[in-house]
């Protein structure tokens, strides 16, 4: 009888879920062009927290490869206190990069903000950090911020989940 | 109505005061040398491309571009109506420049480096009127924007008339052309449209996924039957190479005019290195990044950790060994 309830019960969670979960055509793409500046800004004002902060673009395998990772994490860690910031470097001033945007992102349907680089020249890359552009401006990159807003791991590179949540719990439970 | 006629009085009054006293500060910021112990220079300002285009189509004479490239450079190509003032590591009096003009600078580098250096030498001589032109020469250039000299960059919009031979006689009667990032630049992540590699028809990103791996990235102007030779080469070059994870990739400039062409040339030819075009063709973004000459008929950047080892522009079937030995030389280094 205790089976069936739980069963029952989960049955009930399962179609709640569904229901509950919104029709893609419901989901709103946006992402707001940001400066390197206003980007500490917005690193610094989530101070308290562990930001993941993710360079993409919409065009580049890798970042495409790793970003239902980052979306599994922001789910799994966003209640503990991560926060991830994407940013793209699709060229924001190009239709077609827009609607590649608007479309990526209503793939990947993710819950954390999305932001597009107020320009793709090398001095978008040397300001967000000198060595990025010097490395080569690849793509993705990644930068871990603990929580006293201070990088504590870099990448160049993709990386899947477990690589992700190996940085981001430790920072997490040092509070 | 007497009241009204003083009202209107004021706000003239008004109206007429504020651009006096913008006028006063222009003309203080104008005065001969200062002290430059006595005045710290301000942060350069930029000045967008599009900005200056208006300005010289208005006619506007409070403005003079700054050309600093060598002499020869400036005598083959510049903005119309700059003077050249070549870049010095240290400026000598008489400096040949007005006072009562904005100064435009321009270069022909990656990151407006010796326009910056060059604002801040002027400075300490009391120029402090200066403003730096965004992206220097390479992005007026890719622009399309009016260039004059005795080679100018002729209008690329319409690539699809020009004949393949054509276009290589332009490229050889150019003489020594710049094109492409130069040695020890990094190579940026950009976007481009796949015809025969793995992602064929999607938006893709070869240098991303190549990463730190040996690239060479051959960027082609044109379809052309020497440029279809090349392929061939550069295709066999990284197939010998394999083993020591040798990528390379073919970027037609011209856009989706290739496509037809490179894919008839993978068909006939079996090339197996990714084969791609950029998406607004000559305008694309790769080629401001990249600082790619529309006018070169090829450029050849071979890198290693995403930073251009070797650059060579119109090579041709006789000197493809130098694309050959550069890698070589390149992947011994490993």
């Amino acid at each position: 009888m205790k089976t069936i309830s739980v069963a029952m019960a989960a049955l009930v969670l399962l179609i709640a879920g569904i229901k509950a979960a919104p029709a893609r055509a419901d989901y709103q793409a946006s992402f707001k062009v940001v400066t390197p500046d206003q980007l500490k800004d917005v690193i610094a004002a989530n101070k308290g927290k562990v930001v993941y902060l993710n360079f993409f673009a919409t065009y580049c395998v890798p970042c495409r490869s790793e970003f239902p990772d980052i979306v599994k994490l922001q789910k799994e860690l966003g209640d503990q206190g991560l926060q991830v910031i994407e940013v793209s470097m699709n060229d924001h001033t190009d239709p077609s990069d827009n609607a590649a945007m608007k479309q990526y992102l209503e793939h990947m349907r993710p819950t954390f903000p999305v932001y597009i680089a107020s320009s793709v020249e090398d001095s978008f890359y040397s300001a967000v950090n000198p060595k990025w552009e010097k490395d080569g401006e690849a793509l993705p990159m990644t930068t871990i911020y603990d929580r006293n807003g201070n990088p504590a791991h870099y990448y160049e590179k993709a990386l899947n989940l477990q690589q992700m949540e190996q940085d981001v719990k430790p920072l997490l439970a040092a509070k | 109505m007497t009241k009204w006629i003083v009202v209107a009085c004021i706000m003239f009054g008004m109206a007429m005061s504020a651009p006096m006293v913008s006028a006063q500060d222009q003309s203080s910021m104008d005065q001969g040398p200062m002290d430059p112990t006595m005045m710290e220079a301000p942060p350069p300002t930029f000045i967008k491309p599009a900005e200056v285009l208006k300005m010289m189509k208005d006619k506007d004479k409070s403005f003079l571009l700054v050309d600093t490239q060598p002499a020869m450079a400036y005598a083959q190509s510049h903005v119309p109506g700059a003077f050249n003032y070549p870049f010095q590591e240290r400026l000598t009096p008489p400096i040949p420049l007005p006072r009562d003009k904005t100064l435009i600078l321009y270069c022909p580098c990656t990151h407006d480096e010796d326009s910056i250096s060059m604002a801040k030498k002027l400075a300490e001589f009391g120029y402090y009127n200066v403003k730096i032109l965004e992206g220097g020469w390479y992005k007026w250039e890719a622009l399309k924007y009016p260039v004059a000299g005795t080679q100018p960059n002729p209008d690329a919009t319409d690539a699809s008339n020009t004949q393949p031979a054509a276009a290589t006689e332009t490229a050889a009667n150019s003489g020594p052309l710049t094109s492409g990032r130069p040695v020890g630049a990094v190579t940026p992540s950009f976007r481009v449209i796949d015809v025969t590699g793995k992602y064929k028809g999607q938006q893709t990103c070869y240098v991303c996924e190549y990463g730190e791996a040996p690239t060479i990235l051959a960027f082609f102007n044109k379809p052309s039957d020497q440029n279809a030779a090349l392929i061939v080469k550069l295709n066999k070059l990284v197939a010998e190479n394999t083993q020591k994870n040798l990528k390379g990739v073919v970027v037609m400039v011209d856009g989706q005019g290739s496509k037809e062409w490179l894919e008839k040339l993978a068909a006939e030819k079996g090339i197996k290195i990714p084969m791609v075009y950029l998406l607004q063709g000559p305008h694309d973004l790769g080629v401001r990044l990249y600082h790619i000459n529309t006018t070169a008929d090829n450029t050849f950047l071979v890198n290693y950790k995403r930073t251009v080892q070797t650059n060579l522009v119109n090579v041709s079937d006789n000197n493809f060994n130098e694309v050959a030995q550069a890698t070589t030389k390149m992947l011994g280094g490993e």
